[in-house]
């Protein structure tokens, strides 16, 4: 025990009735407490309950194109050049602007792959045979 | 009919000592009534949470985590139910869950220390809980605690704070926490004060005092407005 212990009456928690004010229901309280928050400063941090909704209904909402299956549905992310980049791009462009379709990206791999495997197999001539010949 | 004392720990800045405190508060009552306190720890980084987890609280303290605006209320009436007092530690900014704290205290106190940055968010504490006994027609006490105080002597930003108050006609609680290394070692011991040794912290008795005068002036001002609405009744 300290002095100061000693020195003073034992602190006690008997209260008859502090007083709580008039009783409030849960949503009268939540409203008063919403007010003097705002007009004070003190902000909610809870997250929205309601989000805002929209005013379009469905039928106002315009048609939405048909969207094409590919069949593309693997990822491939790998790391180009900046120029391979653009390439392809100006490819898509171009081949959407003259098909008058989407052309999309993968689509100018694919026909690039294509045309590589077309060379590959195409029949050169063999220069070194000439050499060979004399 | 509310018979156990809520009492909230509020100011908007951070770091002022709501935390040190709540805890000596808690520790003085636990300490001279023997009755179970409870704290309500309504900051996000958890501090008491954080104490507790030392595991050398004392079996008559529970914390109570709270989680948001959306949950004090019960927990406040669920810490009245159980407990003899309910001390409320509040997060140092200003968000609405304070509001609903102060809406239900019985004492608001606002922790300064001797620096202009608190005074200043000492009064936005202030003009929150003027607003929140108009908008509850209840009357809601609050005291500024001046607290973390060189030991030595009185700074002059102290004075020039202390007598702006008074001009000012705002009540500082007769009672004042000095900076002291017993109060920080709660913190880093999981302990409350008189569960803390000499051979632990130096200055411990002059701790203790601190401790025992603060806690008579916060019951003798919580006293003195149960009289005075008794006697308004």
């Amino acid at each position: 025990m300290t002095a100061s212990d000693n020195d003073r009456a034992k602190l006690n928690l008997n209260f008859d009735d502090l007083g709580e004010g008039t009783p409030m229901s849960r949503p009268e309280i939540e409203q008063r407490v919403q007010q003097i928050s705002d007009e004070a400063g003190f902000h909610s941090r809870a997250p929205s309950a309601t989000f805002p909704k929209s005013e379009l209904t469905l039928a106002d909402q315009p048609k939405r194109r048909t969207r094409i299956k590919t069949g593309r549905t693997y990822p491939f992310n790998t790391k180009i050049k900046p120029e391979t980049y653009e390439l392809i791009c100006r490819l898509s462009d171009e081949a959407t602007e003259r098909e008058q379709r989407p052309v999309s990206m993968a689509e100018i791999i694919e026909r690039s792959l294509d045309a590589l495997k077309e060379a590959k197999h195409r029949k050169l001539p063999n220069f070194s045979l000439l050499n060979e010949g004399g | 009919m509310s018979k156990t004392p809520v009492i909230a720990f509020v100011s908007p800045k951070g770091g002022v000592g709501k935390t040190t405190a709540a805890l000596t508060l808690a520790s003085e009552l636990i300490h001279q009534t023997g009755e179970r306190i409870s704290i309500i720890d309504a900051d996000p980084n958890y501090p008491f949470k954080r104490w507790a987890v030392l595991g050398r609280k004392p079996h008559k303290l529970d914390i109570i985590c709270d989680d948001s605006e959306e949950t004090i209320l019960d927990n406040i009436e669920r810490a009245k139910q159980s407990t003899k007092a309910v001390l409320i530690d509040l997060e140092g900014t200003k968000n609405m869950r304070v509001t609903y704290a102060v809406s239900k205290a019985d004492l608001v106190i606002i922790p300064v220390q001797g620096s202009i940055l608190d005074a200043n968010e000492a009064a936005e504490a202030i003009k929150l809980v003027k607003r929140t006994e108009k908008g509850f027609g209840r009357t809601i006490d609050y005291v500024i605690l001046f607290i973390r105080l060189p030991a030595a002597l009185l700074t002059r930003n102290f004075l020039d704070i202390s007598n702006q108050l008074k001009d000012a006609q705002i009540q500082v609680l007769d009672a004042q926490l000095i900076e002291r290394e017993a109060f920080k070692t709660m913190f880093s011991t999981g302990r409350c004060l008189h569960d803390l040794s000499e051979s632990q912290v130096s200055g411990l008795v002059k701790a203790k005092a601190d401790a025992a005068n603060y806690a008579h002036a916060i019951l003798n001002r919580l006293r003195r407005r149960h009289t005075q609405s008794t006697q308004a009744a």
